[in-house]
């Protein structure tokens, strides 16, 4: 079996690659156009959705051969769900599972280079194929008296070429979704540091021992123990849990109460990490989460966002119930997440608080509902159109100038992510209001 | 018998002291010795023993790196992992090693193969190229047995040079290699040894062969 990845090597190689996508991109494109003007109205629509679907193969066939800052890009998009068309969303929601591994000696010597010592030096018995891939690193499964451990092996010179990575990616990934570059400056930066955090497994390490202590006591929820003495900055080495990935069981028999369970365990668990700790767990596709025994086990903690204080009361005030029905109040939120700015005028103002409103009413619903029937599918569907209608928005597309707190990026991701995983495990959830938000018992 | 080998312990010895005496200079100086005299006098290597054992320093400097692929070849090989090993493995792990190993003498290799060029074959590089290539032959005929490398009749007699440019570009790119623990060679060594095996596996012959059947009739018939 050929076990070795056929990562672009050069800074050349890997730009060619991605011009090389953006090529077939803009060959769909020609193509498109020349069948559009042959075809009668009702075919065109089919051919544009047959665009979306080339095109979405080309790139993320693209990304998924260059690892590293592309396939993480692909990732948050493919959960960002109001970014991208569906079937980018399709193609790429299989970044998930897809990197190829590191051949063994290449892990021997990462070994070699991070401990002085082989894997079969520190442990009894070591995996030599990989267990599931990552789009960063690999996972093998050691053991070492009688105990499972997984240990996460960084590709390497991986945090090296993110940046380039990031720098190539950025004027394809505009055309492709038809951004303006200085309008998602901010954002592109908020992606580059939260994935150039990832790549530093010493911090994942501090991270993960950190938020696992913290969220110990949520009942339902679980992390594995993790070991400093077997990690260092490119391995990590953690507890070997023997559970179903989140998505396996989302789709197979388990019974209502199960769903419920976990579905609670989810909720509470992002509840408390965002409103009491200000610091969560990013990254919630489902190859993240493993349910075993009944239990929601919770892994990789490489993408996390810590919120100021300042910027979590402007970001979850959003979640005040009197907000959407006090204009001066809506307004004053929006032009703290600068989602407003100054010189829009009038219609632009009305036309933005209108769709602010419509969005708000939708997103926050389970949060003022008290319970959400995630099972139900109108909801997610009333989602997504909002997405698709917003992202086809002429008058919103013409807005000029950033908008949107920086932060929200990874606030969107963990929210939409969650909701997704919710709404694929149709759990019914109990909800509440962060406490500060709660109207007073009199 | 007793008496050939009681004769080769001074010589192995000498040889011995001469090429530690050679690595501690040039990773303290990451140069060469002035002259052969003036090493032996350092090295504290009686001059004429010394001489006679190398009797120019570009034959010392060929015996140190002849012995250093050498002393990689057998280290991996004593390893309890080695007989499982894949071709394509066997390759990978000697690069790894021999760049761990050679990282104490970097500024000198720097120097030396830098002077010489990607494609240079001096005289002090002679039995290094031989040297790696008895170790890569070793490598290709696991992959023929093992099915991983096409046996391609008298094409298949340039693999060994070509493994040896691969091994030159591989030392070339580490000289540039500016990354943190020269994590960028590892990938580079991952990346163009998987390449180089992608190109010699059996069905990627076939699939050319298949190709140049179908073009050139085709073109005869134009």
């Amino acid at each position: 079996m050929n076990e070795q990845d056929s990562i672009k090597s050069t800074r050349l190689g890997r730009t060619a690659a991605l011009a090389g996508a953006g090529a077939k991109v803009g060959l769909n494109y020609l193509k498109y156009y020349g069948r559009r003007a042959l075809a009668t109205k009702s075919g065109a629509a089919a051919l544009e959705a047959e665009l979306h679907e080339a095109n979405a193969a080309e790139v993320y066939q693209t990304f998924s051969q260059l690892k590293g800052g592309p396939l993480k890009l692909a990732q948050i998009l493919s959960i960002d769900k109001n970014i991208l068309p569906a079937a980018y969303l399709k193609q790429f929601a299989q970044a998930q599972y897809s990197a190829p591994p590191l051949s063994y000696p290449l892990v021997v010597r990462t070994f070699q280079r991070e401990f002085r010592k082989t894997p079969t030096e520190l442990f009894e018995t070591f995996g030599r194929q990989a267990a599931s891939g990552a789009s960063i690193g690999q996972v093998h499964r050691a053991a070492r008296g009688g105990h499972q451990f997984a240990v996460k092996v960084q590709y390497p010179g991986v945090a090296e070429s993110l940046k380039n990575d990031l720098r190539v990616i950025k004027p394809i990934a505009l055309r492709v979704l038809g951004l303006r570059e200085r309008d998602v400056a901010e954002y592109f930066a908020e992606v580059q540091t939260r994935l150039l955090e990832e790549t530093d497994y010493a911090l994942e390490l501090e991270r993960s021992m950190k938020l696992g202590r913290a969220c110990a006591h949520l009942a339902g929820v679980r992390f594995p123990i993790y070991y400093p003495d077997l990690s260092s900055a490119r391995i990590l080495t953690m507890d070997w849990i023997d559970g179903v990935p989140l998505d396996r069981f989302a789709d197979g028999p388990a019974d209502q109460a199960a769903r419920d369970r976990i579905g609670q365990a989810l909720w509470d668990f992002y509840a408390y990490q965002i409103h009491t700790l200000h610091l969560f767990h990013a990254d919630p596709h489902p190859g993240n989460f493993l349910v075993c025994d009944g239990d929601l086990w919770v892994l990789d903690f490489g993408c996390t966002k810590a919120l100021s204080d300042e910027v979590y009361f402007k970001q979850f005030r959003l979640l005040d119930p009197t907000l959407v029905d006090d204009p001066a109040k809506i307004e004053q939120a929006m032009l703290d997440l600068r989602l407003l700015l100054p010189q829009d005028d009038v219609a632009a103002r009305r036309r933005l608080t209108e769709i602010f409103r419509e969005s708000l009413e939708l997103l926050a619903r389970p949060f003022r509902a008290g319970s959400q029937d995630f099972g139900d599918p109108e909801f997610m569907a009333a989602i997504f159109r909002m997405g698709q209608a917003n992202s086809q928005d002429e008058q919103l597309r013409r807005l000029r100038g950033p908008r949107g707190s920086p932060h929200a990026v990874y606030v969107n991701r963990a929210f939409f992510g969650l909701y997704s995983l919710l709404s694929r495990l149709r759990a019914r959830v109990q909800t509440s209001l962060p406490e500060w938000l709660c109207p007073a018992v009199v | 018998m007793a008496e050939d080998v009681n004769d080769a312990k001074p010589d192995a010895a000498l040889r011995e002291k001469a090429l530690g005496a050679f690595g501690a200079h040039v990773k303290e100086r990451g140069a060469r010795p002035e002259s052969i005299a003036q090493f032996c006098r350092d090295g504290e290597i009686p001059e004429s023993a010394g001489q006679t054992a190398f009797p120019t320093l570009d034959a010392l400097e060929s015996a140190f790196w002849s012995e250093l692929v050498e002393r990689v070849a057998d280290a991996i090989a004593a390893g309890a992992e080695w007989p499982t090993f894949t071709a394509r493995q066997q390759l990978l792990t000697f690069l790894f090693t021999f760049f761990e190993e050679a990282l104490p003498y970097r500024a000198f290799l720097d120097s030396r193969f830098g002077e010489s060029g990607a494609l240079g074959r001096p005289e002090w590089l002679e039995s290094f190229e031989a040297r790696y290539e008895d170790f890569v032959a070793g490598v290709i005929a696991q992959g023929e047995a093992g099915g991983e490398i096409a046996d391609r009749g008298c094409f298949a007699r340039l693999y060994p040079v070509s493994f040896y440019q691969l091994f030159r570009a591989t030392i070339d790119f580490h000289r540039k290699d500016e990354s943190a623990k020269f994590e960028r060679t590892d990938a580079y060594i991952e990346k163009t040894v998987n390449l180089a095996f992608e190109l010699l596996r059996p069905n990627a012959f076939h699939a050319a062969l298949d190709l140049l059947r179908f073009i050139l009739p085709a073109r005869g018939q134009a």
